[in-house]
């Protein structure tokens, strides 16, 4: 049966199952892509169908809950039904290789909230006045709202063992996908200029470099929002300049760090993509994947045989290195020794702190003398240096270039 | 508190006896029917939307505002139907397939029966061919179509070119709507217009049968 083949094998999943039940006390069912219930750990409930037949109400519970877990697919989070007996159910899916083959349910939940407690079930149901059924809700475990939330996030972890990275990508581009109609709603009145994508596109890049993926996503979602409103209806054009805005990230990644082999080929995979896509989710959709490899692209390099202290002190330095900051502090920050620190942050990093700090210190600097029209002493200071001279000494050594031909050259 | 910011709270709080017991109070005191929906049962829900995107509410409190606004509506519901009022037009109503959420559609519906529309509402995880056959069927002057998921909005695509291979698209203006509906993704899928909100709704719905004419598309 084609069913057996992709479902999850079950034994990894008892335990799961039980955790959960015994843990929350919320009963936990799984089903296959048929509906059919695999596994269950809980109590038995016989509310429903009294419920059901008391209310004259039929209702096949078992599509219900198999149309449930597909919708948490689209969601990208868990999807929380309310069944006809009020009572609350939350849905994750189960996915093999991309492909949906059953899903998680936990429930029945009496959702209840302080203003509602003496009458659990809602006020729907005491109105049917059933003494018996009364008497069975309090059966069901009645929690509030937000405790039931952080009830399906759990749910949705003991999933995401058996979902792998795939259901994270969904979420990732669905959260994206929320955050341009947020953006395409706030701007859609105001007059677009491409001056507005020039300032954000500077940041993104900002951004992607120091391996910000957070921060980076909430840039991107802004341009695509302002792309997608400038260019309407024409997706080629629209694909024109999320080309471009790919090979920005690159670069970005690249600047960061990246190594260039793994840039490279991922940069190919998706030129060959983009070409296929329909619409702008899936357009929104690739640029998400793009930029969750290129920023990530950026950390193995530090992986490789960094310890922890190390990871943590190239964050401290990417964050604080235009001030004044001392190998001295940052060793402390890490509760290293000063020389031994030095010494593993040559063999993480590739580089000498000093080094480290002087590159971003320059990176930033071309930045500003490119995109700004800031003098050169006040860059200086603002990228962290103390004199203009030992910055355009460091300029220069590292550029081949001193600050100001640097600008003329490349300044707009 | 006034009676009418009572009741937003009891759909804030998601409480649907403090929604019933409010509400009939102000039906009681003579406040209209349509003020006590809109100023109040609409903007609680309004606040309740604004606290979920603000990350200070969760997807289970919207279960349960929804709950009480559903209470809240069928109060209401006797007092608007107003029967012998003749039926300015007829709307099919849906959520798209793939799609499970109902509250925007339910509430479109309830604004545009209380105005005068005759409704036929098919429900959530509406498929195209149940949406082309309710047009053949009923001869509605307008499809209306809802969704939530990102995932799910380009049905409405797969529905208007449905409606155009069954040959049903002249005779009906196609208006869609939902959270992450824009007014250009409307116009992209090739709908007639979009809908921002429930009030918007009957305001669209009215505008397209005042410019068919009385003749009918």
């Amino acid at each position: 049966m084609p069913t057996s083949d992709i479902y999850p094998s079950l034994h990894d999943l008892e335990e799961e199952l039980e955790t959960y039940y015994m843990c929350t006390g919320i009963s936990v069912a799984a089903i296959d892509d048929k509906g059919t219930e695999r596994s269950f750990h809980g109590q038995r409930v016989s509310f429903c169908e009294e419920y059901l037949l008391s209310a004259g109400l039929i209702h096949d519970c078992q599509q219900a809950r198999l149309k449930a877990c597909k919708q948490a697919v689209g969601l990208g989070e868990p999807y929380f039904m309310m069944c006809p007996a009020n009572l609350l159910h939350i849905a994750v899916p189960l996915m093999k290789n991309n492909i949906f083959c059953g899903g998680l349910l936990a429930g029945p939940i009496v959702l209840n909230t302080p203003y509602n407690q003496s009458s659990p079930g809602g006020d729907e149901f005491d109105q049917t006045g059933n003494q018996h059924l009364a008497e069975l809700i309090k059966t069901i475990p009645a929690v509030d709202p937000v405790r039931t939330s952080y009830l399906g996030n759990l749910l949705y972890m003991l999933s995401s063992v058996q979902n792998n990275a795939i259901l994270y990508k969904v979420k990732e581009s669905a959260q994206l996908q929320s955050q341009i109609y947020d953006q395409i709603q706030t701007h859609k009145d105001n007059i677009l200029e491409e001056g507005a994508i020039r300032q954000r596109e500077r940041t993104l890049h900002a951004r992607v470099k120091q391996g910000e993926y957070a921060a980076a996503k909430l840039v991107l979602g802004e341009l695509l929002a302002l792309i997608y409103l400038m260019e309407g209806k024409d997706i080629d054009a629209i694909k024109a300049r999320c080309s471009e805005l790919n090979a920005l990230i690159s670069r970005a990644a690249l600047d960061g760090g990246a190594p260039i082999k793994d840039i490279l080929a991922f940069t190919m995979l998706l030129t060959k993509d983009l070409k296929n896509l329909k619409n702008i989710d899936e357009i929104s959709s690739w640029m998400s994947h793009a930029l969750q490899y290129y920023c990530e692209s950026i950390t193995p390099l530090f992986e490789k045989e960094t310890t922890a202290e190390i990871k943590k002190a190239v964050q401290y330095v990417n964050h604080h290195y235009k001030d004044n900051i001392k190998l001295t502090d940052v060793a402390r920050h890490v509760h290293l020794n000063p020389s031994y620190f030095s010494f593993l942050f040559k063999k993480g990093t590739g580089a000498s702190f000093v080094d480290y700090v002087l590159d971003l210190r320059i990176e930033e600097s071309k930045d500003l003398l490119v995109n700004t029209a800031r003098s050169i002493n006040e860059i200086a200071v603002a990228v962290g240096f103390t004199s203009q001279s030992y910055f355009a000494r460091v300029f220069r050594q590292r550029t081949g270039r001193t600050p100001g031909i640097y600008r003329q050259k490349y300044g707009t | 508190m006034d009676i009418l910011a009572e009741i937003a709270d009891g759909i804030i709080k998601g409480s649907p006896g403090l929604v019933k017991e409010k509400v009939e109070q102000a039906i009681d005191r003579g406040v209209p029917a349509l003020v006590i929906l809109r100023e109040g049962l609409i903007a609680g829900l309004d606040i309740v939307g604004d606290n979920f995107r603000r990350r200070e509410m969760f997807v289970p409190n919207l279960l349960l505002s929804a709950r009480a606004m559903t209470m809240g509506v069928k109060l209401l519901e006797p007092l608007l139907a107003r029967d012998g009022v003749p039926v300015i037009g007829k709307v099919v109503l849906g959520t798209v397939e793939g799609d499970l959420h109902d509250l925007g559609k339910n509430l479109v519906g309830f604004m545009l029966k209380n105005s005068g529309f005759a409704v036929v509402d098919l429900g959530i995880d509406v498929s195209k061919e149940k949406f082309v056959q309710a047009v053949t069927e009923h001869n509605p002057d307008i499809v209306a179509m809802s969704a939530l998921l990102t995932s799910t909005m380009p049905e409405f695509a797969e529905v208007i070119r449905a409606l155009g291979k069954a040959g049903l698209r002249s005779r009906v203006k196609v208006i869609v709507g939902g959270a992450p509906v824009s007014k250009g993704f409307a116009e992209r899928v090739g709908a007639d217009a979009y809908v921002p909100d429930a009030v918007a709704a009957v305001e669209i719905a009215r505008e397209i049968i005042t410019r068919a004419g009385p003749g009918r598309p």
